[in-house]
C-alpha cells in the first residue's frame, strides 16, 4: 500500500505541475526528476499526448514518434550541454524540456492538419509535414503515413482522374459482373489518393523495340 | 378431407421453397460451383448493409458499403469510415465519385451496372481447366456462419481467391486475394452486416461537400458493340483461357476515339483501350498499379495502348506488348 502511494504520488505532482498548480520549488524538483527519471519522463510524454488528444482529436496519431523526439531532443540536449557549475543544472534540465517541448509542439503542427483528410488540410499542411515520420496506430494496426501529399497538382489529379475513368469503362464492360474479380471498384476506392503508384517511371520500348511473345 | 390434403401440400411446398431458397442443398454444400451461383445470386438480388475492412500494402481501411435492390431499382454506396473522405454513389442516374483528396466529384451518367461487390457465374463454367475450386472449413465472421472457398489459380497469369461465405445466404463475408504460390495480397473483411429490411435507406444519401470541383469521367459514352475477331488492334497474346468478351469501336468524336477491348476467363478480366497518343493525357508510359489492379502503358505509332486488369503486373505488360495493329 505504502509503496503504491510512493509510486503515484510523483505522478499525481506530474498532473498538477501540467496544470500549473504547484509552486516553485516543487516544479523545480519535479523538472530535475523529469531530467533523470526516464519512467517519469515517459509518464510526462503520455500525460502530454492525454491532453493533446482531448483538446485535438488527430494529435494521439503522432503519439510514437512524438515521445522518441522528446526524447531524442533531451538526450541530445544531455549531451551536447557540459554543466560548468553545478547550481545552474536546474537552467539545463529546464532547456532540455523546453527544447522537447517545442519538438512535440512542431510535431503536432505539422501532423495535424494533413492528418484531418480534408481538402484543406491536405492544401495546407506546410514542408514542416515532412519531419513527421510513419506512426503503427495502436488500434488499426496500419502505418499511417504522417507526411500526406500537401498539394495534389494538375499532373497527379489528372492521373488520378485517368485510372478512375479507366477502371470505371472496365467494369462497365464487364457487362453484369463477369471477371470483376468479386470486388470490383472496392480495391481503388479504399486506397483512394495511394490507389496510383508508378511501378516503372522510364520509358519503356516501343511495340517496334519489344520482342513480342506469340500464342 | 381433401382440403386438409391440398393445405397441406401447398404447406409443404412453400416450406420447401423456402428451404431451397434459405439454405443450401445437400448438393450445394459441398459443390463449389454452387456455392459460387449462390453467392453471385445472393450479392446481386438481396439487399445488405455493412461494415467491412480491407487491409493491403500493410495499409487497412474501414469501409461502408449500402446495397439496395427494391421497386427504384439497384442502388448502392461506398463511403470511408476511416482515413479521407471517399466516397462513391450509383443509382439511376449513373455514377459519383467523391474524393475529398482531390476535392472533386466524378460524375459518369454511363455506369449503371453495380461496381463493388459482384461476381457473376456467366463465364465460370470453362474456368475449371485455369482454377481449381476447393471447399474449406467454416469459420464465424460478422456473427454469422461462413463456408470457405479456395480458387487457385492454375498457371502464374492470374490470381487467386479466398472467400467466406454466408452459410445461409451466400453473401460474401470474407474475400482474400492470393497469388499463385497462396500469399496473401489483400483482404477485406465485414465486421458487421445487415440484409434485408434492416438495411437503412437513409444510408443512400451522398454526405459530401457539393462544393467540390466536378469532373467529367471524360470517357465515351457509347454501348458496347457485339463481340468481334475483327477489331483493328488486338492482342496477339492473352493468358490461356481469356476470350473476348465486349468490343467497343471508337466513335467520331475526340472523346469516343477509344477502341475497348475486354478480356476475360470468367473470374479475372482486362481490359484493352487503344486510342490516338495526342487526345491522351494523365497516366504515363510504364507500370502503374491501381488498388490490386494493374495498368500498363505503351506507345505504339501514334496510338496509346493501356492494358488495365485485376491480374498480375507480368500479365498486363505481356499483353499490352503484343497488341499491334491488323
Amino acid at each position: 500500500m505504502k509503496s503504491e502511494q510512493m509510486n503515484t504520488e510523483p505522478r499525481e505532482n506530474l498532473s498538477s505541475f501540467m496544470d500549473g498548480e504547484v509552486d516553485k520549488s516543487a516544479g523545480s524538483f519535479l523538472v530535475r526528476r523529469l531530467a533523470s527519471d526516464q519512467v517519469l519522463r515517459a509518464t510526462w510524454d503520455r500525460y502530454h499526448i492525454i491532453r493533446d488528444c482531448l483538446r485535438q482529436q488527430d494529435a494521439h496519431l503522432v503519439q510514437e514518434d512524438l515521445c522518441s523526439r522528446v526524447r531524442q531532443a533531451i538526450d541530445l540536449e544531455d549531451s551536447q550541454s557540459v554543466p560548468v557549475i553545478q547550481s545552474r543544472s536546474w537552467v539545463r534540465s529546464m532547456a532540455g524540456v523546453a527544447i522537447a517541448a517545442s519538438v512535440a509542439m512542431l510535431a503536432i503542427v505539422a501532423v495535424g492538419p494533413a492528418q484531418q483528410g480534408g481538402p484543406d488540410g491536405a492544401i495546407e499542411a506546410p514542408a514542416l509535414a515532412v519531419q513527421a515520420e510513419s506512426f503503427v496506430s495502436p488500434n488499426m494496426g496500419n502505418p499511417v503515413p504522417a507526411s500526406q501529399p500537401v498539394n495534389l497538382g494538375g499532373q497527379r489529379t489528372a492521373e488520378q482522374e485517368k485510372a478512375k475513368a479507366y477502371l470505371l469503362r472496365h467494369y462497365q464492360l464487364t457487362g453484369d459482373g463477369a471477371g470483376q474479380g468479386f470486388v470490383a471498384l472496392v480495391p481503388i476506392v479504399a486506397t483512394g489518393e495511394n490507389a496510383v503508384t508508378d511501378a516503372t517511371p522510364e520509358l519503356l520500348p516501343s511495340a517496334e523495340e519489344a520482342e513480342l511473345p506469340r500464342q | 378431407m381433401k382440403l386438409l390434403v391440398c393445405c397441406a401440400g401447398a404447406a409443404l411446398l412453400l416450406s420447401v421453397s423456402l428451404s431451397l431458397v434459405l439454405s443450401p442443398t445437400s448438393h450445394a454444400a459441398d459443390n463449389p460451383q454452387a456455392w459460387l451461383e449462390r453467392m453471385s445470386s445472393a450479392m446481386s438480388l438481396m439487399s445488405y448493409q455493412g461494415t467491412f475492412i480491407y487491409i493491403a500494402d500493410e495499409r487497412m481501411e474501414t469501409m461502408r458499403i449500402t446495397h439496395v435492390v427494391d421497386e427504384q431499382g439497384s442502388r448502392e454506396r461506398l463511403v470511408s469510415v476511416s482515413g479521407p473522405h471517399r466516397e462513391v454513389i450509383r443509382d439511376e442516374s449513373g455514377l459519383k465519385w467523391i474524393s475529398a483528396e482531390a476535392d472533386s466529384v466524378m460524375a459518369d451518367p454511363v455506369v449503371s451496372w453495380p461496381m463493388f461487390l459482384q461476381q457473376s457465374v456467366r463465364g465460370l463454367p470453362g474456368t475449371s481447366a485455369h482454377y481449381q475450386f476447393k471447399l474449406g472449413d467454416q469459420k464465424r465472421i460478422a456473427e454469422r456462419t461462413a463456408q470457405r472457398l479456395d480458387i487457385i489459380p492454375a498457371d502464374q497469369y492470374r490470381y487467386g481467391y479466398s472467400l467466406w461465405l454466408e452459410s445461409g445466404s451466400g453473401l460474401l463475408l470474407q474475400w482474400q486475394l492470393n497469388d499463385q504460390e497462396g500469399a496473401e495480397l489483400a483482404k477485406l473483411v465485414f465486421t458487421e452486416l445487415k440484409m434485408g429490411s434492416e438495411v437503412d435507406l437513409n444510408e443512400l444519401k451522398k454526405s459530401a461537400s457539393t462544393k467540390m470541383q466536378q469532373v467529367a469521367s471524360g470517357l465515351p459514352v457509347g454501348a458496347a458493340k457485339a463481340v468481334s475477331e475483327s477489331a483493328p488492334w488486338q492482342a496477339q497474346w492473352l493468358p490461356p483461357g481469356f476470350h473476348m468478351t465486349a468490343n467497343r469501336a471508337p466513335g467520331q468524336s475526340p472523346e469516343n476515339s477509344f477502341q475497348h477491348q475486354v478480356y476475360s476467363d470468367g473470374i479475372a478480366s482486362v481490359s484493352l483501350y487503344v486510342e490516338p497518343l495526342q487526345s491522351s493525357s494523365g497516366l504515363g508510359l510504364g507500370m502503374h498499379q491501381l488498388g490490386t489492379s494493374h495498368v500498363f502503358c505503351r506507345k505504339v505509332g501514334d496510338a496509346l495502348v493501356t492494358v488495365v486488369g485485376d491480374v498480375p503486373a507480368s500479365t498486363v505488360e505481356k499483353i499490352a506488348q503484343s497488341v499491334n495493329h491488323n
